[in-house]
């Protein structure tokens, strides 16, 4: 999914993260969905985080990367601004995917340069429904689509990447 | 299957003892190595064992024939295009229709865009670590972060290549992962216009990070002689596609064989009579399945597939520039190549080649004709699909009752053709690098590099190792501590 429009600069990248076949792992991608309508905005939904997603990060002038998290109540909302650090780069690097901060590592590493990235978790609780997430989360995917919004048009300081 | 052995190494005799790498890192899957030492602490030999079970022959029965192309994609996240492209040759068989020329042109380029991403996989991401920083480094470093750290150009142009690759698969099959495009009869929609032009707009860039790749290969080589010359070198066979005129194929052509000192042993053999060429094995340390050439028994019929053996079988690639890289490759290292080591240098190869060949093929108008798909019912009860995956050909095979519903299966997966292969490497290496006195990162790393070398894709499916403690004791004959190594 993508919404990015050709030669316009965009405002932002929102990566969506999850499965929507495991139920509400899939909320990342809705939330994903929920903004691709914004103006110059880069939607995409993936099933993991994987080194290839690193070319996009270096494009965008802001990231948000959306994902489920077991931790937290049923649809509630965390938001938190990443910084890759050395110490998080050697887990789990035998796997095909990253954490989000192993991405913007990577990023780093690779492109020299990685924007503002945020994180914007989304409590789950049922991972058995089929294409379908679960009520609280079905009904904190708006609020969740309003912060990343929020994150997008604001300004916020260099990385110093 | 608990309690059959097949993941056990066999016991070692007496007065021997066992070193387990378990598990085998940055391949694709998960698998061991067992290395047995004698009482001297010499190595007496060595074993690569897949400890993973596939049961898809099992899943499928039942099922409609049509459905097993976009079943057959979730048998690997790595490589299921090649998977549907075989699953759906052996579908036009049943039906006994040819696909228009359309699609079996947009079938040559997804497949070649598999081959493409998961080559730069491979190399980039998963061996080059050990290419750029050297098998003694440390381990934390030996990855995509170390290289990115060393060289970020060559993690940029890995990136870069798989995206192309995965573009492609993702503009044609609809996503990049499980695409469900190639079908029975042909592919499931023409292409349009403006994705062939924004497909061939990329091809310059991913031919120059290809050659940027080669480059940089060929200078490191000179390094790494000691591992060229130990890390499997027995010459064997080597099987791959060719078309009529030699050239390589990926998704058509016939079976060749040349032993190893370049001498055709069989030429124009129909890949859908496989089962009276291609002997089967199953053994008792491993859920790989062997192969052997039938003609030669085993084990003298022992080959190799994949990148490596292509470039043996093929009197040429077809494009002009792979095949002057081709020319030097065989100028420096001879014919019939036989170390796996080569391997990287071949998938390089390929990976010119494969871009090369997907702008050729995109360049002609032809393939946006509409008429893309063949219909028909069942004309057949039985039919063999091949391709070329990344690390060798591949064959489905299905039988199916009048209705069109699947009543047997049976796959023979690139990466088991190339099982005893990979033992022979393990052993030659561990019998090099391995002193069993004392254990060194190094020494397990050579031992895997080997593997490493064959770009093993042992479930079929997909997988992710995580995070994986690794660790080594060798112990003496009395269960004396000699040494231990351990990853974190």
């Amino acid at each position: 999914m993508t919404s990015c429009a050709g030669d316009v600069p965009v405002a932002g990248l929102v990566i969506g993260v999850g499965n929507p076949l495991r139920g509400d792992d899939g909320v990342g991608a809705a939330v994903a969905r929920a903004v691709a309508h914004v103006e110059r905005v880069w939607a995409l939904a993936v099933t993991q985080l994987t080194p290839e997603l690193g070319e996009a990060l270096a494009a965008a002038p802001l990231a948000v990367i959306v994902d489920a998290r077991v931790d937290l109540p049923p649809g509630s909302i965390h938001q938190e601004r990443l910084t890759g650090t050395e110490a998080r780069r050697h887990a789990a690097v035998l796997g095909h995917h990253l954490a989000p901060a192993q991405l913007v590592d990577l990023t780093r590493l690779a492109y020299g340069w990685v924007p503002p990235v945020f994180v914007v978790g989304v409590g789950a609780c049922d991972f058995d429904r089929i294409g379908a997430l679960s009520g609280p989360v079905a009904a904190a995917v708006p609020d969740a689509a309003a912060i990343v919004s929020a994150l997008l048009s604001a300004p916020v300081a260099s990385p110093g990447g | 299957m608990s309690g059959s052995g097949q993941d056990q190494a066999p016991a070692p005799a007496r007065g021997e003892e066992r070193i387990v790498i378990d598990p085998v890192t940055r391949i694709e899957g998960h698998a061991r190595i067992t290395v047995t030492v004698d009482g001297n602490g010499a190595v007496t030999g060595a074993r690569f064992h897949v400890t993973q079970f596939r049961g898809f022959e099992r899943i499928c029965l039942g099922r409609p024939m049509h459905e097993m192309p976009a079943i057959m994609a979730r048998i690997c996240g790595i490589c299921p295009v090649s998977h549907i492209v075989a699953s759906s040759k052996a579908c036009d068989e049943i039906m006994a229709v040819a696909p228009p020329p359309a699609a079996v042109q947009l079938r040559r380029v997804i497949n070649l865009a598999q081959v493409v991403q998961s080559h730069a996989l491979s190399f980039f991401h998963l061996s080059s670590p050990d290419l750029l920083l050297g098998f003694d480094a440390p381990a934390g470093d030996r990855n995509l972060f170390g290289v990115a750290a060393a060289e970020p150009w060559l993690a940029r142009d890995g990136i870069a290549l798989r995206r192309f690759g995965q573009t492609i698969i993702e503009t044609l099959g609809g996503r990049r992962i499980h695409p469900g495009w190639v079908v029975p009869g042909g592919v499931g929609r023409p292409l349009e216009h403006d994705q062939r032009n924004a497909i061939l707009a990329a091809v310059p860039e991913a031919l120059a990070a290809a050659r940027r790749g080669l480059r940089w290969y060929r200078e490191q080589l000179d390094r790494f002689s000691e591992e060229v010359e130990s890390f499997g070198t027995t010459p064997m066979l080597s099987m791959g596609l060719v078309h009529d005129d030699g050239t390589v194929a990926y998704s058509d052509g016939d079976l060749r064989v040349v032993d190893g000192a370049g001498t055709v042993v069989a030429d124009g053999i129909d890949p859908r009579t496989y089962h009276e060429h291609i002997g089967e094995r199953a053994r008792p340390d491993t859920y790989l399945k062997a192969t052997y050439w039938k003609p030669l028994g085993h084990p003298d019929g022992l080959y190799r597939v994949g990148p490596l053996a292509r470039l043996n079988v093929a009197d040429r690639l077809g494009t002009p520039e792979a095949d002057d890289r081709l020319g030097e490759y065989r100028e420096r290292l001879g014919r019939t190549p036989q170390s796996p080591f080569h391997y990287h240098e071949a998938r390089l190869i390929e990976i010119l080649h494969g871009i090369t060949m997907i702008g050729e093929i995109l360049a002609d108008p032809a393939v946006l004709d509409p008429h893309v798909r063949a219909g028909a019912a069942v004309n057949r009860n039985e039919g063999v699909g091949v391709a070329e995956a990344p690390r060798g050909t591949l064959f489905h095979h299905y039988r199916v009752d009048d209705d069109g519903l699947v009543e047997w299966v049976n796959l023979v997966i690139a990466t088991g053709h190339n099982s005893e292969a990979m033992d022979r490497a393990v052993a030659e290496a561990a019998a090099r690098h391995v002193r069993a006195d004392r254990l060194t990162e190094g020494m397990l790393n050579r031992v895997e590099a080997a593997i490493r070398c064959f770009d093993p894709c042992l479930s079929c499916s997909t997988h992710a190792l995580g995070e994986m403690p690794l660790v080594i004791e060798l112990r003496d004959a009395a269960g004396v501590l000699l040494d231990r190594a351990a990853r974190p």
